[in-house]
């Protein structure tokens, strides 16, 4: 009986493996398939999303969007000061991705999947200002949008600032851009690179380091 | 067994592929010897001229100001993010910034 026992598991156990051996196969042939009838598909090099599916993310991100938060109204007030320390803070934070103006166009900006949208387009605009604090506390999966929020969301106080900072977008001035642009992150190098462009741009005739700088 | 299944797991599920790229851009420094519509002509310091191909969505600053409206003039001062991504036959590289500025 014993002996009928270890053979009957011996059996159970070669059809477990034999079943997991058919499970590996059958995914690996469909990833295979997967490849090779869609070569290229998680390449993000020269590809922009199609309209209906940039509709569709974002309606699906808006429905994503926990309910109480398209209620909420900001709980900062705007002020010159407030925006002020909204514009360093985006400076410094977002607009490697995003630019100063909000554009998006920047040296990574573009080749994200998707690209990184413009902060000053209607679809952006027209979302309410908890679905933005939202975003930038929390975060987009599948995006190159990280979650900036630590903490409880009532006590990111900052995230509420870039909203308001956000809003402004459309009406930033040049000379707030050129503001921004010491706060933007840089190597030492970049920092060189950039003084010496803006002396050769004053007019100063001393030779550039060099006249093709690659990054 | 247990290895067994770790090994199934870890195939399954363990993959992750991690792709990274740079850029292939680099900046022009020059003055403007020539402008049309869809190109610049550049002196470069070193006395090289090296035409950039210009795109509709090429970004012109003047000052670091974004201007839509005002162009390079010849004689003017350029420095310029080029890439050679999508670069015309005839042209050294595609600006995809400019910024610009009238020697003082």
């Amino acid at each position: 009986m014993a002996r009928y026992t270890t053979l009957a598991r011996l059996c159970m156990w070669r059809r477990i493996k034999i079943f997991f051996i058919l499970c590996l196969l059958v995914v690996l042939g469909g990833i295979l398939a997967a490849l090779w009838l869609m070569p290229g598909f998680f390449s993000a090099k020269d590809s922009t999303p199609p309209d209906w599916e940039i509709k569709m993310a974002r309606f699906i991100r808006h429905m994503a969007t926990p309910g109480h938060y398209l209620k909420m109204s900001n709980p900062v007030s705007s002020s010159p000061e407030i925006l002020a320390e909204a514009r360093h803070h985006f400076a410094d934070h977002c607009a490697t991705c995003h630019a100063n103006d909000g554009s998006g166009k920047t040296a990574m900006g573009p080749n994200f999947y998707p690209p990184v949208p413009d902060l000053r387009e209607h679809a952006i605009q027209d979302m309410a200002d908890g679905e933005l604090f939202y975003v930038i506390h929390s975060g987009i999966r599948f995006t190159g949008m990280p979650a900036w929020g630590k903490g409880k969301p009532e006590e990111d106080l900052e995230s509420w600032k870039l909203v308001l900072f956000i809003r402004h977008l459309p009406n930033i001035t040049p000379e707030e851009i050129i503001e921004m642009k010491q706060y933007n992150p840089m190597s030492r190098h970049e920092r060189e690179e950039q003084e010496a462009f803006d002396r050769f741009l004053a007019g100063e005739d001393e030779a550039p380091l060099e006249e093709e700088h690659h990054h | 067994m247990n290895r067994f299944l770790i090994f199934i797991i870890c195939v399954t599920f363990g993959w992750t592929v991690s792709a990274w790229a740079h850029g292939d851009g680099a900046h022009i420094m020059g003055t403007v010897t020539h402008i049309a519509s869809d190109h610049i002509v550049v002196k470069t310091q070193k006395g090289e001229t090296t035409t950039l191909a210009l795109k509709p969505d090429t970004v012109f600053q003047q000052k670091g100001i974004q201007t839509d409206s005002v162009r390079p003039q010849i004689g003017d001062r350029l420095v310029a993010e080029v890439t050679k991504k999508d670069v015309p036959q005839d042209r050294d590289w595609v600006a995809t910034e400019i910024n610009f500025a009238a020697v003082p």
